[in-house]
């Protein structure tokens, strides 16, 4: 976690070329994919209407469909673990490993293990963690944290990725081309082939948890979970308590949406569906863990906010975000970013200071709401967080000032009506004194007019219009 | 109180509106599962071919190859095929290790995606589709389903496997700079070979 606030990452962003150019790159490709997957797909809104359903369906019926998973997987032969909080489930996870003497571990891209921050405790217990997500691999060595839920790696530049390989891979040849893409992937492929192998443990996250059958279903495209989940004898999941549906019927329509939404692909390039550990002479571990984690998320189920926990983070609303796709993931300063991390984060973390700065990252446009697959409020969801941060005294002196005239205005039509006449008269005064723009303003204006002029006001306010119209 | 009790006692103190059950999606099935599979599977890109019998599987492994790779990992249950006539040595899957190319029947695959399932109940496991980098997957007709759905139901019976690994098209990633390369883990290349 760095010193500075969500402002102060967010401003050193806007300055980073390099990182501007990442992410208007990315949001390019991640809109047009999704467009297109959906302009192929005639039943797109259809399955979007039910995955709607079948996610609040699975808000309300959390604790029954939890404990029918639980039951089923047991069944199955796997070992249930709840934890209430972060360190609840970082313990559990380390507890497994010791049980086993594994000291290897090789992990899929998991967001949960990012949120409980599961690879700095592994290390201090002896175990080693090695990312096989390509983009989380890379940020691994890179010590960094992901930018992105589904795309870790998306503020890099192949030649920053080059460099890292160069600085991690010190067995290799150091005059080797790896200037090309392709290189880099071949030689990432190689290097954790090994890691594969070698491992005791594999830790995934879980994209979907389906009661009926005490399934876990994971999503990825390089078939770095296949590997993490059957190479090595022991496997732990790690789940958030929400990615539980009821039935395989709604585990598939959420998989439709999932990869059209994410990536524009209408079916993942790998799914993996396990239950339970290898039984007899099948292949895969024999021992099968996992972990539930709640860490905020039942009192999210409590509040105004509980339609946050229907998300099956495809990354959709990051990727329509004009805030998300100018400052990018880290500004957040969490592992969730982008719409979906400005509702989360405050959850996970609690109100402060700082993580009430995230709901107001929004100009509201309702993007987010409009493309996602399971149709989350998250623009109301954002006024609750900032209703909540207001009532908690939590902006400041200035902030609460300022909402505070502005309540008073707009409460008392006439106030507002002669406030805003001066106003216009002024600003059309100090256009006509500037010379048909307005250039420069004092006080709270300054910022506004240091990059740009503005045009003078109409000379009837649209409230005027609208009287003479009707 | 015990973390379970904790979470279960929090979730069930506040009451949701619940939605009336949602209506399980199925899309029409195509006329020919064998095609349709065939051609989602080259839209991701796969390739694919029909033979008309299980003795052609030799001939046709070798024309996809290519004269460069002559060893090949061959699944048991084709192993007694005439291989060495087609200018092929068969070799035995061996296990978790990585290999040039690999031959083995799929348990089932899904026409609407171009899926193919592979399952910890084989004796060769997944490792054909993740090992490998060529995966020359056999299947046969009446093992596709149209949809995931029924495929799940299909292999369920009593018990699902261990895993179940779905995979559509080659390994793929897009995490540098956004741009799509293939073979990242899994196979670099996928051949779908349909067969009566």
């Amino acid at each position: 976690m760095t010193t500075l606030d969500f402002k102060g990452r967010a401003a050193k962003a806007l300055h980073d070329p390099q990182l501007t150019g990442a992410l208007a790159r990315a949001k390019g490709h991640f809109a047009l994919g999704r467009a297109a997957a959906k302009a192929r797909t005639p039943d797109f809104e259809m399955l979007r209407d039910r995955a709607t359903a079948i996610r609040r369906r699975s808000i309300a019926l959390m604790p029954d469909l939890l404990e029918r998973f639980e039951a089923r997987a047991t069944a199955a032969g796997a070992t249930v673990h709840w934890a209430a909080d972060a360190a609840d489930a970082r313990a559990i996870a380390t507890g497994i490993c010791k049980a086993h003497g594994a000291t290897r571990a090789i992990k899929s891209k998991s967001m949960a293990t990012e949120e409980i921050e599961l690879n700095a405790h592994l290390l201090s217990h002896g175990i080693t963690p090695v990312e096989t997500d390509l983009g989380e691999y890379i940020i691994q060595l890179r010590g960094e944290t992901p930018s992105h839920i589904i795309a870790p790696a998306v503020h890099l530049t192949k030649d920053q990725v080059a460099e890292t390989f160069r600085a991690a891979h010190t067995d290799l040849d150091p005059a080797r081309d790896i200037s090309e893409r392709q290189a880099l992937v071949k030689e990432a492929r190689v290097k954790l082939r090994e890691a594969f192998l070698a491992a005791d443990v594999g830790i995934t996250g879980a994209n979907i948890l389906v009661a009926e059958t005490g399934t876990i279903v994971l999503v990825s495209n390089e078939g770095n979970i296949d590997l993490t989940a059957s190479a090595p004898r022991l496997h732990i999941a790690i789940a958030g308590i929400e990615k539980v549906v009821e039935s395989w019927d709604d585990a598939g329509i959420v998989l439709r949406v999932l990869a059209r939404s994410a990536t524009g692909q209408d079916m993942s390039s790998y799914v993996t569906v396990l239950t339970g550990p290898a039984q007899g002479d099948e292949v895969g571990p024999r021992t099968s863990h996992i972990i539930l984690l709640d860490n905020g998320r039942s009192t999210l189920a409590a509040g105004n906010k509980a339609e946050m926990l229907a998300c099956i983070r495809c990354g959709a609303c990051l990727n329509h975000c004009p805030v998300y796709t100018a400052v990018g993931g880290h500004a957040y300063g969490g592992p969730y970013s982008g719409p979906m991390g400005a509702v989360l984060t405050p959850a996970i973390d609690g109100l402060t200071k700082d993580t009430a700065n995230l709901p107001n990252a929004s100009s509201f446009c309702g993007r987010c709401e409009a493309v996602c697959p399971v149709r989350i409020p998250l623009p109301m969801l954002l006024r609750h967080w900032r209703e909540d941060a207001y009532a908690a005294g939590l902006p400041t002196r200035g902030e609460r000032w300022g909402l505070g005239i502005w309540r008073a205005l707009s409460t008392r039509p006439w106030a507002y009506r002669l406030t805003q006449w001066s106003a216009a008269r002024g600003l059309r005064f100090v256009s006509w004194w500037q010379g048909g723009r307005i250039k420069r303003l004092p006080f709270a204006g300054r910022g506004f007019t240091a990059t740009r002029d503005i045009a003078p006001p109409a000379a009837k306010s649209f409230q005027a219009q609208w009287r003479g119209r009707r | 109180m015990s973390a379970r009790d904790l979470i279960l006692g929090r979730l069930r103190a506040t009451q949701h509106r619940l939605p009336d059950p949602v209506a399980p999606y199925r899309p029409e099935a195509p006329a020919d599962l064998g095609a349709a599979l065939a051609a989602r599977a080259r839209a991701v890109f796969a390739t694919a071919e029909e033979i008309t019998s299980l003795d052609d599987l030799p001939a046709a492994v070798a024309r996809y190859l290519g004269p460069d790779i002559t060893t090949l990992a061959v699944a048991a249950e084709l192993r007694h095929l005439a291989w060495s006539a087609a200018g092929l040595t068969p070799a035995a899957p061996p296990g978790r290790a990585a290999m040039a190319a690999s031959v083995a029947p799929v348990v089932g695959a899904i026409a609407e995606t171009g899926t193919l399932i592979l399952t910890s109940r084989d004796p060769h496991g997944p490792w054909p589709n993740l090992l490998a980098d060529r995966h020359i997957a056999v299947v046969p007709r009446g093992l596709i389903s149209a949809t995931l759905e029924e495929a799940v139901a299909r292999l369920a019976g009593n018990r699902l496997p261990r895993s179940l690994h779905l995979a559509t098209g080659p390994s793929r990633t897009g995490d540098i700079e956004q741009t799509l390369e293939l073979g990242a883990h899994g196979a670099v290349a996928v051949h779908l070979v349909l067969t009566p």
